[in-house]
């Protein structure tokens, strides 16, 4: 729009509808401010075939309201005159905002979860493979720590800076595509765990509170070293330390020293005490530190 | 009046000093920023831009000071930024990206549409406005960067290189559309582009080794070049480098 | 204003452009992953190698073998991936210096730290059994190897890591590749599983002096073709590692993993002063001194009665007919954590029940029975009799007659006189080992 008034084109585009729909919204700004030009399109618009129709819903309309709206409403611009513009849908539908808010959910990482859940299911039934359950105990605490490294920071987040400078950033979306991230993979991996059968490994939902603890771990290391480097540190560890005994044993009996190996670390009420202790402190460090998510990553 | 008051400003990366306690004021209209690379150009941006925080010093903008989080969010509602590393979504469409970066700047859900609308069609996209921005060219990947900027009408806008990338006639439109956002917001534009700053900017501040350089109006630096025959093409380019001279040689004593 | 030519270049600038890459960056990286992980897999499992020579060898043979040789292939092949990931493909192109030496300087450092990694896991194993050694000596020759075995690997993941553009390359070589050690070095029964470097071995054999060297010459050679097959300007010469390596194969699959008695497993260290004498085999001889303490109430109360066997020995296979099995000392983590004996009164429990030798007969009489538990209770209790003593004074009737009956003897036995007892000690121990109850003095 330039220029102080709207030119006379516009106007007469506008009024039978002819005009493109970014001109129009442009002359609907400027109308906004300028009470001669929406002058200039009521009159235009009576002198189209859709005049008598809009004075007949003028007079109905100033007949049921009261002087001082009548007043009201003779300085705003007759808008409602506008020949059917094309309604604009909202531009953001929320299968996009879903997409855009849950990253490691549509990338790789669901395969994953889902060729983690299965191959455990079917090794168990179809391969007849005995430690199917402690392997899905081993890795499956790894899988949220892993959809959190996918789903935010610098490395995974093409929009990390630009995100960083809106009020959105900080702990809390952090924390909404961790959520995310946990109420896709604890179902699903606690079903197929349920599934398989037991074979002296501890219960199918032994697995929540060390993975809970991990990923809580991972976001409050994550405000210090990373988010990359914090979830390489505590996967990584986890793994180490579960996997690392067993598959050297020399005696080759993976299966039972895995079986072990899993009763010693999350089997046991007092195993599980830990862990859940462990979360509790690893939530309030995080919470101490929610401040160190509000900046860019610097690692 | 000042919408950004800058004050001692110490920012420090690992051991090197990026900023050394700067202190600056800006209000309405369009500041250019120059200096070398290096200089602590883009660190300014980034703290202004509320994205890394200071090692010392404060910072005013719109009244909030931006160290406490809740000032830190009222800012960045009014708040445009555009990154000299600008990441996006390529799956995206144009109308697509701007409007979830209105999302994110908590911009009211019935005027988004609008908002975007208005915002892409100011940088001249109008046309691609439904097209895939992995299908756009640099230029307009770039121009539409600058529309997300634009999208919530902020009060301050902070453009890290916003023409790399662009062709000269986008490069005039571009400098229209600062002059016309200068008229109602703060805006500074980071840039070694100086036919940019002589053409768009209402002042130019110069920041060297992390300190400031030189401030004042492009007809002064270039009276500056003029006088002390700096070198360069341009007669801003010769103002530049003899500001630098100087500051240097005011430095080394 | 300075001149560049004006400077001249300072000793440092004049240093090897190679350093950098061994200093810093991920070479060092690799090596400390590598050093964690062993040690994390060495450390958990720790009882029962600490203090067995052999029982070390095995154990970090078998780590380096399981977990550091995918671990070298997966350093490589993220090394070898360097120049896709930065970009740096097209300038490297234009250098003057041949593909292998190029190869060379951004591998050589990768398998260098890795191979130090492994060495100092194995060296830091070796100083945590040195101190609570129990016999026999250090076994080096392997954890040398072995690192070696290491640093070709990693020169290989590095082909890979070149060859393959794929960002889960390495993941997946690893994973691969302990499938495919793990499936040679535990199925014994194939042909092919000598081509392991973990051939089956045990405490009491070890590998012939030649086979981890032929095995080096084996990877070694796998790796050396797969080098000179990628960067060669004669492809053809990666043939000559190609056929060393065949052989040292051919080689190792002919002699189906070769193995060799160590002469230490098969000798005795004997204490002669006591009756009977102990012996203890020479891989743990010192713990003789304890074993002879933890013995010596049993054995002085042996003194001076006949029909006894000679000596309590420890090789293996079953016991001569004058000799009876000391109780087990391995594997380690049980009987003997470190060096120690952890529970001396249930050894010497053990000894004696090895001496009455009658734990395999089927249907023993009662009373027999009886008699056996009384001379077991004298010559050295059991830590558990208390338990299960109270057990049986809350159990049935039957129970707290058996309790009542077993304590009538235990304290006949007691109540004898020593010549008396010395006697009937004789003539019970000329039925001991026989599961015929007809000859048992009765209590």
């Amino acid at each position: 729009m330039t220029g102080r008034h709207a030119p006379d084109h516009l106007i007469a585009g506008y009024a039978d509808g002819s005009l493109p729909d970014a001109d129009a919204w442009s002359l609907e700004m400027h109308l906004e401010s300028c009470a001669s030009c929406a002058g200039r399109v009521s009159r235009a618009v009576r002198a189209t075939a859709a005049g008598p129709v809009l004075a007949d819903l003028r007079e109905a309309v100033l007949a049921d309201l009261g002087q001082a709206v009548l007043a009201d409403f003779g300085r705003r611009a007759p808008a409602a005159a506008p020949p059917a513009p094309a309604v604009v849908p909202s531009p953001l539908r929320a299968p996009r905002l879903l997409w855009a808010v849950a990253p490691a959910v549509r990338g790789a990482w669901l395969p994953a979860v889902l060729l983690v859940a299965l191959g455990a299911v079917l090794l168990a039934h179809a391969a007849g493979f005995s430690a199917a359950r402690p392997l899905l105990l081993a890795v499956a605490p790894v899988v949220p720590v892993a959809g959190v490294a996918l789903s935010y920071g610098r490395h995974a987040d093409p929009l990390h800076e630009l995100a960083a400078s809106t009020p959105s950033a900080g702990l809390r979306l952090a924390l909404v595509r961790t959520a995310v991230v946990l109420a896709v993979s604890l179902p699903l991996l606690t079903v197929a765990g349920a599934v398989v059968p037991s074979s002296g490994a501890p219960g199918a939902a032994a697995w929540l509170l060390p993975g809970l603890t991990l990923t809580l771990a991972a976001l409050a290391l994550g405000g210090r070293l990373g988010l990359r480097a914090a979830t390489a540190v505590t996967g990584g560890g986890w793994l180490c330390a579960v996997l690392a005994p067993v598959l050297a044993a020399p005696d080759g009996a993976v299966s039972r020293h895995l079986s072990d190996q899993l009763s010693r670390y999350v089997g046991g009420g007092a195993a599980q005490g830990g862990w859940a202790a462990a979360a509790v402190l690893c939530a309030a460090l995080l919470a101490a530190r929610r401040t160190a998510y509000d900046r860019l990553e610097r690692h | 009046m000042t919408t950004i008051q800058v004050a001692g400003l110490h920012v420090r990366h690992r051991r090197t000093v990026a900023l050394d306690s700067l202190d600056l004021c800006f209000g309405r209209g369009v500041h250019g920023l120059l200096g070398p690379n290096g200089a602590g150009k883009t660190s300014l941006i980034r703290v202004l831009a509320t994205v890394a925080a200071p090692t010392g010093g404060r910072v005013r903008m719109l009244g909030e000071d931006i160290a406490d989080p809740r000032g830190r969010t009222e800012v960045r509602r009014r708040l445009g930024y555009l990154p000299q590393d600008f990441g996006y979504y390529p799956g995206f469409t144009v109308r697509e990206f701007v409007a979830y970066m209105a999302w994110l700047k908590e911009v009211p859900a019935a005027q988004i549409p609008a908002a975007v609308e208005r915002a892409v069609a100011r940088v001249g996209l109008a046309e691609r406005i439904d097209a895939k921005l992995r299908t756009l060219s640099g230029g307009m990947v770039r121009r539409v960067g600058i529309a997300q900027a634009v999208v919530n009408d902020p009060a301050v806008l902070l453009l890290d290189e916003p023409t790399a990338g662009l062709d000269p006639e986008q490069r005039v439109e571009f400098r229209e559309l600062l002059r016309e956002l200068g008229a109602s917001a703060t805006v500074l534009v980071s840039t070694h582009l100086v036919e940019d700053v002589a053409a768009a900017c209402t002042e130019v501040t110069l920041i060297a080794g992390g300190r400031l350089a030189y401030r004042g109006t492009p007809e002064a630096l270039t009276a500056l070049g003029a006088a002390s025959d700096g070198v360069g093409d341009h007669p801003i380019e010769r103002g530049y480098t003899a500001a630098l001279r100087a500051h240097r040689e005011v430095a080394a004593r | 204003m300075t001149t560049l030519l004006g400077r001249t270049p300072s000793t440092a600038a004049r240093a090897a452009p190679l350093r950098p890459e061994f200093r810093s960056g991920f070479a060092p990286l690799a090596g400390a992953a590598v050093l964690l992980t062993l040690a994390v897999a060495l450390a958990v499992p720790a009882e029962s190698w600490q203090g067995g020579w052999a029982e070390t060898r095995e154990h970090t043979h078998a780590a380096a073998v399981l977990l550091g040789i995918p671990l070298a292939l997966a350093a490589g092949c993220r090394q070898g991936g360097r120049e896709r990931r930065r970009g740096t493909g097209d300038l490297l192109e234009t250098a003057v210096r041949g593909a292998l030496p190029r190869f060379l300087a951004s591998a050589v450092p990768v398998a260098l730290w890795v191979a130090v990694g492994h060495l100092v896991a194995a060296g830091c194993a070796l100083l945590a059994t040195w101190y609570c050694a129990t016999g026999d000596s250090p076994y080096v020759v392997v954890p040398l190897a072995d690192s070696l075995l290491l640093g070709c690997a990693a020169l290989g993941g590095q082909v890979v890591g070149r060859a393959v553009s794929w960002r889960l390359a390495a993941p997946v070589l690893a994973t691969a590749g302990y499938a495919v050690l793990g499936f040679l070095s535990y199925d014994h029964d194939n042909a092919w599983s000598a081509l392991s470097p973990l051939i089956g071995t045990s405490a009491g054999r070890v590998p012939v002096w030649w086979q981890p060297w032929v095995s080096v010459a084996w990877v070694g050679g796998l790796a050396a073709a797969a080098v000179l097959a990628l960067t060669a300007r004669r492809r053809a010469l990666a043939l000559v590692p190609l056929v060393c390596a065949t052989a040292a194969a051919v080689l190792l699959v002919q002699s189906g993993g070769p193995t060799r008695p160590v002469p230490v497993a098969g000798r005795q260290v004997c204490d002669t002063s006591t009756t009977p004498q102990v012996c203890v085999n020479a891989r743990y001889g010192k713990l003789l001194p304890q074993i002879t303490g933890a013995l010596s109430g049993l054995t002085g109360r042996l003194e001076g009665v006949d029909n006894l066997p000679v000596r309590f020995e420890d090789r293996a296979g079953r016991p001569r007919a004058d000799e009876a099995e000391l109780p087990m000392v391995v594997p380690l983590g049980w009987s003997v954590v470190r060096g120690r004996l952890t529970e001396p009164e249930q050894y010497a429990w053990e000894a004696g029940t090895a001496l009455v030798g009658r734990a395999g007969c089927d249907g023993l009489d009662p009373a027999v029975a009886r008699t056996d538990a009384a001379v077991e209770h004298y010559l050295a209790p059991s830590p558990q009799e208390k338990h299960f003593d109270e057990l049986a004074a809350q159990g049935s009737p039957a129970d707290r007659a058996e309790l009542r009956a077993g304590q009538r003897a235990r304290a006949r036995l007691l109540g004898m006189a020593q010549d008396e007892r010395r006697a009937w000690l004789s003539e019970y121990f000329a039925t001991a080992g026989d599961c015929d109850p007809s000859g048992v003095p009765a209590l």
